[in-house]
C-alpha cells in the first residue's frame, strides 16, 4: 500500500468515527439524504480517490483506492462510495469536467437474468453512469443527470438504503469507453470486487461489536465471554472474516494481472459466504440486544445481507469458477488453483 | 482490531515458483504418472521416496548448511510441501521430523545432537515420532503423567504414550515427560527426551488399529526405560515452552487443507467438462475455500520468514483448514454424477474413513478454538 492511500486510511477512519454515528445512518434509513456526510467526504478527497491529479482527484491507482472501501463496511457508511468512486474513475473518460462532482451511481445489466441491476441510491444521485454491452461483450458509457433518465418507485433495500430500477431514458446522446472497464465482464468483476472489499470491512466491525459485547454483557454471575460455548462460537467467526479479509485482499493484490477474473470471482464468493455465517454468528452472540434497532449491530449485518446479493451471489461466482475448472479438467485442478500451469 | 486477522500479502518469490516445476518433475519421474489417493502426512510411509526427497536435497531445505541444510526459505519449503501433497507422495516417513524435530533440535538442541541427528533426517534416512498424548492425557497436555528419573548418566523413563504415529517404524520418538521440580505449576517440571526406538530395553511398542483397519499409531510403554542424558533436548523443566513452539510449525501448513484433495481432483474428473449449474457452484466454493486458504497459508509461511510466532494465525488456518477437508468428501458425495470410477470410490471411501482424525491431530477444532479466542482476549 502507497504512503497516500495509508494517510487518506487514517484521516477516513478518524473522519467517519465521528461524521458517521449510528445517528446519520438511521437518518439514511428514515428517508432523508446525508449531505453533510457527503461533503466531509468530499473535503477529504475520498470520492476522488482515484481520479488523475490533472483533474482535481488524488490519483490512486485503482487497487489502491478500492480498499477505502473497506471503511465503508466498517462504518456502514450509507452513501454509494463504491459508485462514486469507481465511477469518477470510468467517468474522467467522458471529458466532462462537472460530472466528477455531486453523488453518482451506476446502473450496469445485472450478471443474472436480463436487464439492468437495481440500481443503488438512484434517487439520491446527480449522475448516473449507464454502462450499456455491445454484442461483442464491450462497454460503452453515457454519464447521465439522474433527472433525465426513468426510474421505477424507489424501495428501501436490506441495508434500508434507497434503490430503484432503470426503466429508459439513456441511449440517446453521446457514449464514451473507458479502458479501466473495457468490457461488461471487467465492470461486473470491480463492482463484485468493491462488494467483497465493503463486506470484509463489515465483518471486522462486527466481530469488534461481538467481542466489545461478549466482555461486556454478564449472565450467571460473569462475563458471556467465559463461556466456552461462547468463544467457540466467536472463535469461528473470526474465521470467517480473515477468511473474508485475505480473499478481499486477494483481490485487489490481483488487480492487472491475468488472475484477476479468478480473484474477484474467489473473493465475492468467500466473503459473501462469510457474510452470512458471520452476520448469524454475531446476532446470536448479541442476543435479543442485537436483535433491536436501538443496537448498531444490524447496520452491519444488513449491509451484509444486502451486498452478498448484489452484482451476484455466491452460487453465481462459484459457478463461474466451477465452470472454469471443469473445461480445464481434473488434471489441470492443481495448476489452475494455483496460477501456476 | 485483532491482529490475528491481519494475513500480509505475500506473492512467492521466483526461486520458489522455480521450485516448483522441479518438484513437479521429480514427482512425475520417480512415481510415474499414475493417478494417486490421498497423501497423507500421517500414513503414508515410504522410506525409499523420503531418501530420494534427501538426495534433492528436499528434507531440511531451511536449515543452517553447517548442517548439510539447504538455507532456503520458509517458501520454498511451502511450496516445495504443497505440490507433494497435491500429488498424493508418500512424505510420511519424514514428514515429522522436517516439519518439527529437526526444528525443535535447532532451536533447543545441543550442538552434538544437531551434528548426529540433523544430517541424517536430512539425507532421509532418519524418522521421528511424536510423544505427547497419553492415555490420561490428549487435549490437556500439560497433565502428562510420564515420569523421567534421573539416575547415574541419564533418566529412567516409566509410563505410557498414546497415537504416537509411526513409533512401530521410525527410528527416534522426541518424548514428553514429567522431571523432578519444586514448583506447584502444572507447567514445570515438564522435559523433553529423544528416545531411540530401535534400541531401548524397557520399551514396549504397539500398534494400535484405527477404524479404517490401518495399523498407523501406537501405544508406546516405558518400563524403566534409559535413557541416556545427553538426549535431554534443552534444559529440563523447559519442555511447555519446547512443546508449544513445536505445535506452532504443526498448524499452518498445506498439510492442514489437503488431506482430501484427491477427491477433489477425483470429483472433478467424475464431474467432467459440462457440469450442471450445481455442481459447478459445489467446485468452485471449494476451489474459492481453498486459494483463501492456501494464501492464509502462505501468508503464515512469511510469517515464519521473518521470525514471527503466529499463533493465533496458525490455529485461525487449522481450523479453516481441517473443516474444509471434512466438507470435501461430504460434498463429493453427493454431487458426483453416480457410480464412479474405482478410483473416485476408493480415494472417497477413504477419506470419509480418515476424515474423523483432520480435525483431532495436532490440536482438536475445540482446543484450537480456545486459542483463537485467547487470542481474541476473551479467556
Amino acid at each position: 500500500m502507497n504512503e497516500t492511500t495509508q494517510l487518506m486510511l487514517e484521516s477516513a477512519e478518524r473522519l467517519l468515527r465521528d461524521a458517521c454515528p449510528k445517528a446519520v445512518v438511521d437518518q439514511v434509513e428514515a428517508g432523508q439524504r446525508p449531505d453533510a456526510l457527503w461533503t466531509e467526504l468530499e473535503a477529504l478527497g475520498l470520492l476522488s480517490a482515484c481520479v488523475p491529479e490533472a483533474q482535481g482527484g488524488v490519483g490512486l491507482p485503482l487497487a489502491e483506492g478500492l480498499t477505502l472501501l473497506r471503511l465503508a463496511g466498517r462504518y456502514a457508511v450509507p452513501v454509494p462510495f463504491a459508485e462514486t468512486l469507481l465511477g469518477r474513475a470510468l467517468a474522467v473518460e467522458a471529458g466532462l469536467p462537472e460530472v466528477l462532482e455531486g453523488m453518482m451511481t451506476i446502473a450496469v445489466p445485472a450478471v443474472q437474468g436480463n436487464g439492468y441491476a437495481s440500481v443503488p441510491f438512484a434517487p439520491w444521485a446527480r449522475w448516473v453512469l449507464v454502462a450499456q454491452e455491445a454484442p461483442d461483450g464491450s462497454v460503452s458509457f453515457q454519464c447521465l443527470p439522474q433527472e433525465q433518465l426513468t426510474f421505477s418507485e424507489p424501495r428501501k433495500g436490506l441495508a434500508g438504503e434507497p434503490e430503484a430500477l432503470l426503466l429508459g431514458g439513456a441511449g440517446k446522446g453521446s457514449s464514451f469507453s473507458s479502458p479501466l472497464a473495457p468490457t461488461l465482464a471487467r465492470l461486473q468483476g470491480l463492482l463484485a470486487l468493491s462488494r467483497a472489499v465493503m463486506m470484509a470491512g463489515a465483518l471486522e466491525s462486527a466481530l469488534d461489536l461481538s467481542v466489545a459485547y461478549a466482555l461486556e454483557r454478564k449472565q450467571f454471575g460473569r462475563e458471556i465471554a467465559k463461556f466456552q460455548a461462547v468463544q467457540q462460537q466467536l472463535a469461528v467467526l473470526t474465521g470467517e472474516v480473515a477468511a473474508a479479509l485475505r480473499a478481499a485482499d486477494a483481490g485487489l493484490e490481483a488487480l492487472g494481472s491475468p488472475r484477476e477474473a479468478t480473484a474477484w470471482a474467489v473473493a465475492k464468493a468467500r466473503a459473501g459466504e462469510a457474510a452470512g455465517k458471520g452476520a448469524e454468528i454475531a446476532h446470536q452472540v448479541h442476543g435479543a440486544m442485537g436483535f433491536t434497532h436501538e443496537h448498531q449491530l444490524h447496520h452491519r449485518t444488513r449491509r451484509l445481507w444486502c451486498w452478498r446479493d448484489q452484482h451476484g451471489h455466491e452460487a453465481y461466482w462459484q459457478a463461474v469458477l466451477g465452470r472454469a475448472l471443469c473445461a480445464a479438467g481434473a488434471d489441470a485442478l492443481w495448476p489452475e488453483l494455483t496460477g501456476s500451469a | 482490531m485483532a491482529t490475528a486477522l491481519t494475513f500480509d500479502p505475500v506473492t512467492l518469490p521466483p526461486a520458489a515458483e522455480a521450485l516448483r516445476s522441479e518438484v513437479r518433475q521429480f514427482v512425475a519421474e520417480t512415481l510415474g504418472n499414475e493417478r494417486r489417493r490421498n497423501s497423507d502426512f500421517g500414513a503414508s510411509h515410504d522410506p525409499e521416496f523420503s531418501r530420494a526427497l534427501g538426495q534433492r536435497g528436499w528434507i531440511g531445505m531451511t536449515w543452517p548448511t553447517k548442517y548439510g541444510g539447504g538455507g532456503r526459505s520458509f517458501f520454498e519449503r511451502y511450496v516445495m510441501t504443497e505440490e507433494l501433497l497435491a500429488a498424493g507422495a508418500p512424505v510420511g516417513a519424514h514428514w515429522i521430523a522436517d516439519r518439527q524435530s529437526g526444528p525443535l533440535l535447532l532451536r533447543y538442541g545441543t550442538e552434538a545432537q544437531r551434528e548426529f541427528f540433523l544430517p541424517k533426517i536430512i539425507a532421509g534416512e532418519c524418522f521421528f515420532s511424536i510423544g505427547m498424548s497419553e492415555p490420561d492425557s490428549g487435549s490437556d497436555l500439560a497433565s502428562v503423567r510420564t515420569t523421567a528419573t534421573p539416575v547415574e548418566g541419564g533418566w529412567l523413563v516409566n509410563g505410557t504414550k498414546l497415537w504416537s504415529s509411526g513409533a512401530h517404524r521410525n527410528h527416534y520418538m522426541i518424548t514428553l515427560v514429567r522431571t523432578p521440580t519444586e514448583s506447584e505449576s502444572r507447567h514445570a517440571g515438564l522435559s523433553q527426551l529423544i528416545v531411540d526406538l530401535r534400541n531401548a530395553s524397557g520399551l514396549t511398542v504397539r500398534p494400535i488399529t484405527n477404524l479404517a483397519g490401518d495399523a498407523e499409531f501406537n501405544e508406546v510403554v516405558f518400563e524403566d526405560c534409559f535413557v541416556p542424558a545427553d538426549r535431554l533436548v534443552g534444559e529440563p523443566g523447559n519442555g511447555w515452552e519446547q512443546v508449544t513452539s513445536e505445535l506452532g510449525y504443526e498448524r499452518s501448513g498445506p498439510e492442514r487443507f489437503l488431506s482430501a484433495f484427491r477427491v477433489f481432483v477425483e470429483l472433478l474428473r467424475e464431474v467432467g467438462p459440462k457440469p450442471t449449474d450445481h455442481q459447478a457452484a459445489v467446485l468452485g466454493r471449494m476451489a474459492a475455500h481453498m486459494m483463501t486458504l492456501r494464501n492464509m497459508s502462505i501468508s503464515v509461511a512469511g510469517m515464519l520468514e521473518s521470525n514471527r510466532n503466529p499463533v493465533v494465525e496458525a490455529a485461525l488456518v487449522k481450523e479453516l483448514g481441517n473443516n474444509f477437508e471434512r466438507e470435501v468428501p461430504e460434498i463429493a458425495r453427493l454431487v458426483a454424477p453416480g457410480g464412479g470410477s474405482a478410483l473416485f470410490r476408493q480415494t472417497l471411501e477413504d477419506t470419509i474413513l480418515h476424515a474423523p482424525s483432520f480435525t483431532i491431530r495436532g490440536g482438536t477444532r475445540e482446543i484450537l478454538r480456545g486459542m483463537i479466542a485467547r487470542g481474541l482476549g476473551l479467556r
